[in-house]
């Protein structure tokens, strides 16, 4: 398809420029080359002139690789550039210069029309080389690809066609890669989330299975209280039906008396811990609602104070209001979390303070055991998922990592930990007051636990 | 011959009165109480005591602690720890382990309860295996 240097086109050949030269000329070319191979074979050798021989090898004529080119570009390319018009135009790059080391008696570089021309220097990876490929400007027509070494000699050529060819098949590999990995990826995280999730499930399930003991062991002695007082009371009773002697009749009415309000006592008791236990139930709320943190430290106390009761003297300060927006079961479960590691902490013997107070636009809880405190170089780790002091078995090493989701994703505020220069693990908590607006006011009545 | 003396021991009151009303109604005992341990090892060691009913997880020593203590005084003194921490490893396997001991868990049968104050003092403090409530 390229066309033949010919007699007929013989006035592309600068035939005087022959004889002008009688240097040394090495390169030459048989008469009857296409333009396209004249052009390759002169920008290949680095060279401005070819001689073209006759078949009998006589000199036909002086081919210049710049007339070469002229013609090839305005055949098939946009506009011609002479080697002036280049330099002046001063655009980096568009051609090559190796006529030190192949073109003697010129000093000047090979020119190449800059439309064809790409520069590629050699180590470059293919991606470079396709985003030079991508960002030439759009009405920019190439034929060829120049690979040239870092001294910006020539190395080689790469039709664009191959290029485009190679690209393609570079880009279609690179897809299958990028959607093998991407495959990876979502399986990874598929089984990160899975673990996650089953993480939490554990440490829910721990919890609860420990909130749950708690509370059986809590609801336990006011039922045997219950149980028996209302015996005592049916006992009593039938007594009483046969008993004719006054002062017996009258000491089994006392028994069933003081029975009876035992019994109320022991019903109030189970109650409380029934109403504490309510706040745990609103875990499905979607959005958060007001509460009295003051009410949500009671009780969770009340949750443990039978636990409690063995060996650890709580002692708690708080206004009697202070009102917070939050999802009441999380912030439940976070004082029961802190509270729980201050009884194990302490081996369930010893001083837990607890305070809550308002600091600026914050409520603050502070909770301080008289434990041994946590080793300085943990204190960054304990907060950690999976981090544990506990035995194997005993924590899951999730409730403080989960405690701070809690508090600092879920509700905006804030749970550190520091030692008590006394002696102790101090955990504060703090979370946003209730902007107090006209609105808020009037509905504070509606504000409970 | 004055009555067998049982003593009762919760940190609880609401527990010991209650109790003492229960086993004073259905059995000739007396029945002694007290809220604070160390309170009740210092009668057992001085007065008369037949048996030991005790909670175990109380302020100042566990019901353990003064089933031991009680037993330096004491002897074989038949004992029931009533207790409402099911889950405790100092408990199990105590009345395999220490003879005249049993275990038994809050909320109570009374049933249960009764007869097995009046098994251990019949037999003076050779328990025989009950199950908990």
């Amino acid at each position: 398809m390229w066309d033949v240097v010919s007699h007929a086109e013989s006035s592309i050949l600068d035939r005087d420029f022959l004889w002008e030269r009688e240097t040394v000329h090495s390169h030459w070319m048989p008469l009857g080359i296409s333009l396209h191979d004249a052009y390759h074979s002169l920008l290949e050798a680095g060279i401005e002139y070819s001689v073209l021989l006759n078949e009998d090898r006589t000199v036909h004529a002086m081919v210049s690789f710049r007339r070469i080119s002229a013609v090839l570009s305005a055949r098939y390319g946009p506009a011609l550039y002479s080697h002036s018009q280049v330099m002046k135009l001063e655009v980096p790059m568009k051609f090559i210069n190796f006529a030190e080391r192949h073109s003697p008696w010129e000093k000047s570089s090979v020119v190449v029309p800059k439309e064809h021309l790409l520069v590629i220097r050699q180590g470059n990876d293919f991606l470079t080389a396709e985003k030079k490929f991508r960002q030439r400007r759009p009405e920019l027509y190439f034929d060829d690809l120049v690979i040239v070494d870092e001294r910006q000699h020539y190395l080689g050529l790469l039709s664009a066609q191959k290029f485009t060819l190679i690209h393609s098949q570079f880009t279609k590999a690179q897809e299958q890669r990028l959607a093998q990995q991407n495959r990876l990826l979502q399986d990874t995280l598929e089984d990160l989330s899975r673990t996650q999730a089953e993480l939490v499930t554990k440490a829910k399930m721990a919890s609860l299975g420990e909130l749950i003991a708690g509370i059986a062991h809590e609801m336990n002695t006011p039922l045997g209280v219950l149980l028996s007082a209302q015996e005592v009371i049916g006992i009593a009773q039938t007594r009483l039906a046969g008993e004719n002697d006054a002062a017996r009749r009258s000491d089994l009415q006392n028994l069933i008396e003081q029975n009876k309000s035992r019994a109320m006592a022991a019903t109030g008791s189970v109650t409380k811990i029934i109403n504490s236990l309510k706040v745990f139930g609103r875990n499905q709320a979607e959005v958060m609602h007001p509460a009295n943190l003051s009410k949500l430290v009671d009780n969770a106390l009340t949750l443990l104070a039978n636990q409690f009761r063995s060996g650890i003297k709580v002692r708690v300060e708080h206004p009697e209001t202070v009102n917070i927006n939050c999802f009441s079961d999380q912030i439940g479960q976070v004082l029961l979390n802190i509270l729980n590691n201050a009884y194990q902490a302490m081996d369930g013997q010893g001083e837990i303070e607890v305070l809550v107070d308002t600091e600026g636009r914050d409520a603050v809880v502070t909770l301080r055991d008289h434990g041994p405190g946590i080793p300085a170089d943990l204190l960054d780790r304990i907060f950690d998922p999976g981090y544990t002091t506990k035995g194997v078995g005993v924590g899951t090493g999730l409730g403080l990592s989960i405690s701070r989701k809690i508090i600092e994703e879920n509700h905006g505020g804030k749970l550190t930990v520091r030692n008590h220069p006394d002696g102790g693990a101090v955990f504060q908590i703090r979370l946003p007051l209730i902007e107090l607006t006209a609105k808020t006011q009037q509905s504070k009545e509606k504000i409970t636990v | 011959m004055s009555k067998p003396v049982i003593v009762i021991v919760d940190d609880e009151p609401m527990v010991t009165d209650t109790l003492k009303n229960l086993i004073e109604l259905l059995m000739d005992i007396k029945a002694v109480t007290y809220n604070n341990p160390q309170e009740a090892l210092s009668y057992i060691k001085s007065d008369v005591a037949d048996i030991l009913v005790t909670d175990f997880l109380m302020p100042q020593m566990n019901g353990l602690q003064l089933l031991k203590s009680s037993r330096d005084a004491k002897g074989e003194l038949p004992v029931i720890i009533l207790t409402g921490y099911h889950n405790s490893e100092e408990l199990e396997d105590l009345p395999e382990r220490m003879s005249g001991v049993q275990v038994m868990f809050k909320p109570w049968s009374t049933q249960v309860l009764v007869d097995q104050i009046k098994q251990m003092i019949e037999s003076r403090g050779v328990g025989k295996s009950v199950q908990p409530a």
